[in-house]
């Protein structure tokens, strides 16, 4: 077992989570607005506290400080909002990365400043940051947001190729459930606050849409007053 | 900053530093001719005393400026716009009133005190990831708060002496200060500044966010805390001894921030050089004025500062594109 964590709870957003990852695995986390995705992230990374056990590969890495941490994880946040005008380069190395990580073509980008850069360029700088260190355990919410069709492919590819190499694992929160259908080992589905369901069997219960020819579509039901023409 | 970049700001500031002491060098030279003894004397004691005020109040605000700017993630946080002079200038009166201003250690810790205050009480109404908006009303509404209370203290005033001494006082000045005085701002500007500098890899990395802060292993709540206190410690013992000084914490960071590539935490030391640089350059300006008189140096730094202010004001309204 690469990753063993339980017992995680923040206050009144997430209860008594517990979740392992094996070597090489990609976990892909669904659920609604508000089912906890990004809580069970920050009990993960150790943000707004340190709940619960962790394991990974025989450490509890939320007890480490910021030098020896990003070898062990790192967590991208769903916002893209940087204060300060620093250069790509310079985002990257702060994140513990080396600044000549070589993928997502961030060539031209890398001496930009991040205010400058459209939405899309700035997501893919961000990701950069937390790929770069190669972390045993990647962290991140919703990493295919702001990105075109190509990039979100390219994206969970990369993922994929990282968690490949090496006892690696990711966590991803994501809300396209056919990019977590499509590149998850394995997919864990969160509502209200706790872990629900593993697999894509309780979708149509939990979020209420359900897949009609090939396409996801609200769910009919009689008292659901969203169905309602 | 690069090696060169921070050799050429010593060597400026060095420069400045000459200048202050040696400056107006007529009546200097004519004393020197007439009574050596003398001359020594009114550099020791007067003229060396301003100057290492100068550079220590002045690098005392930029680097404060610099590492709240940096903790509120907000390049119009700084010690004037946040209260914390005001509020320093407040509990300096108050004690001034109990116990006469001759007392400077008594007279630190209510400055100190008073910055504290300010700080923590802004922290409460503009919270810890300060839109710009929020911090400046919550600004304005704490140094309007210490600003009225300290009017109202002087009002209260005990007799026509406190009064006046107080009003002097608050106009902020670097002159008539004694070395010791100087040590009752320096010993604590220089712990501030010791101590900011190993909080500036963590205030580099609050730039990534506060969350990326925290999921590298930083404690946000605590660097938050350690920030203020220094921040109150360094402003409050300076306020203490040369009463409110205005801008050079607001414009002396943003300038360092060009010089480290935008990073707010490696910005502390630059923001301290030049802050230096220029609170000696403001208190030259108040003795080689041709005036005829000595003019108060807030007044100098305000009169460049605020249109600083203004153009900067202007420059984000139109960055943000409203």
């Amino acid at each position: 077992m690469m990753l063993d964590a339980s017992g995680l709870s923040l206050p009144g957003r997430l209860y008594d989570a517990a979740l392992r990852i094996i070597a090489g695995e990609l976990v892909c986390l669904i659920g609604p607005n508000g089912s906890g995705k990004t809580s069970l992230l920050h009990a993960l990374a150790g943000i707004g506290g340190v709940p619960g056990t962790m394991n990974l590969e025989g450490v509890d890495p939320r007890r480490l400080g910021p030098a020896q941490r990003p070898a062990l994880l790192t967590y991208l946040p769903a916002t893209r909002d940087i204060p300060w005008p620093l250069t790509a380069r310079d985002l990257i190395a702060l994140g513990g990365g080396d600044a000549a990580f070589e993928t997502l073509e961030l060539a031209p980008l890398l001496d930009r400043r991040i205010d400058t850069l459209s939405t899309g360029e700035r997501s893919r700088v961000l990701i950069a940051r937390a790929l770069a260190p190669r972390p045993k355990l990647l962290l991140l919410d919703e990493p295919t947001a702001n990105l075109d069709p190509l990039w979100q492919i390219r994206l969970m590819e990369l993922v994929r190729a990282q968690v490949a190499q090496g006892p690696r694992g990711a966590l991803v929160a994501i809300h396209d459930l056919d990019l977590a259908e499509r590149y998850a080992d394995r997919v864990i589905v969160m509502d209200k606050g706790r872990i629900a369901a593993e697999g894509m069997d309780r979708v149509a219960e939990i979020f209420g849409v359900e897949r009609v020819d090939g396409r996801w579509e609200a769910v009919r039901t009689r008292a659901d007053p969203r169905s309602s023409p | 900053m690069s090696a060169r970049t921070a050799l050429l700001l010593l060597l400026a500031l060095a420069g400045a530093l000459a200048l202050a002491i040696l400056l107006p060098l007529a009546p200097l030279r004519a004393l020197f001719a007439e009574d050596s003894d003398l001359a020594r004397l009114l550099l020791v004691e007067l003229r060396l005393p301003r100057a290492a005020l100068a550079l220590v109040y002045g690098a005392t605000l930029g680097a404060c400026g610099a590492a709240i700017q940096a903790l509120f993630a907000n390049p119009l946080a700084s010690p004037d716009l946040t209260g914390t002079t005001s509020g320093a200038a407040f509990g300096a009166v108050v004690t001034a009133y109990l116990l006469g201003f001759s007392a400077p250690l008594a007279l630190s810790i209510g400055a100190v005190a008073g910055a504290l205050g300010a700080l923590l009480l802004l922290l409460a109404l503009a919270g810890p990831k300060a839109e710009t908006a929020t911090l400046l009303l919550a600004g304005l509404a704490i140094s309007a708060l210490a600003g009225a209370l300290t009017t109202l203290a002087l009002a209260l005033a005990p007799s026509p002496f406190a009064f006046y001494d107080a009003y002097d006082w608050l106009m902020g000045s670097l002159i008539d200060r004694s070395l010791e005085q100087a040590a009752f701002a320096g010993v604590p500007a220089l712990v501030t500044f010791a101590l900011l500098l190993r909080l500036a890899p963590a205030l580099d990395r609050l730039a990534l966010g506060e969350e990326v802060a925290q999921s590298l292993g930083d404690n946000v709540a605590r660097l938050r805390l350690q920030v203020i206190c220094l921040t109150a410690l360094g402003v409050g013992a300076c306020v203490a001894i040369c009463g409110a000084i205005g801008f050079i914490g607001l414009v002396a960071p943003i300038f360092a921030r060009r010089l480290t590539r935008g990073h707010p935490g490696r910005a502390i030391v630059a923001a301290a050089m030049i802050g230096a640089l220029l609170l000696i350059a403001a208190d030259l300006i108040t003795r080689l004025a041709p005036l005829g008189r000595t003019l108060p140096i807030g007044v100098v730094t305000a009169l460049i500062g605020a249109p600083f202010f203004l153009w900067l004001v202007a420059h984000m309204r139109w960055r943000l594109g409203s």
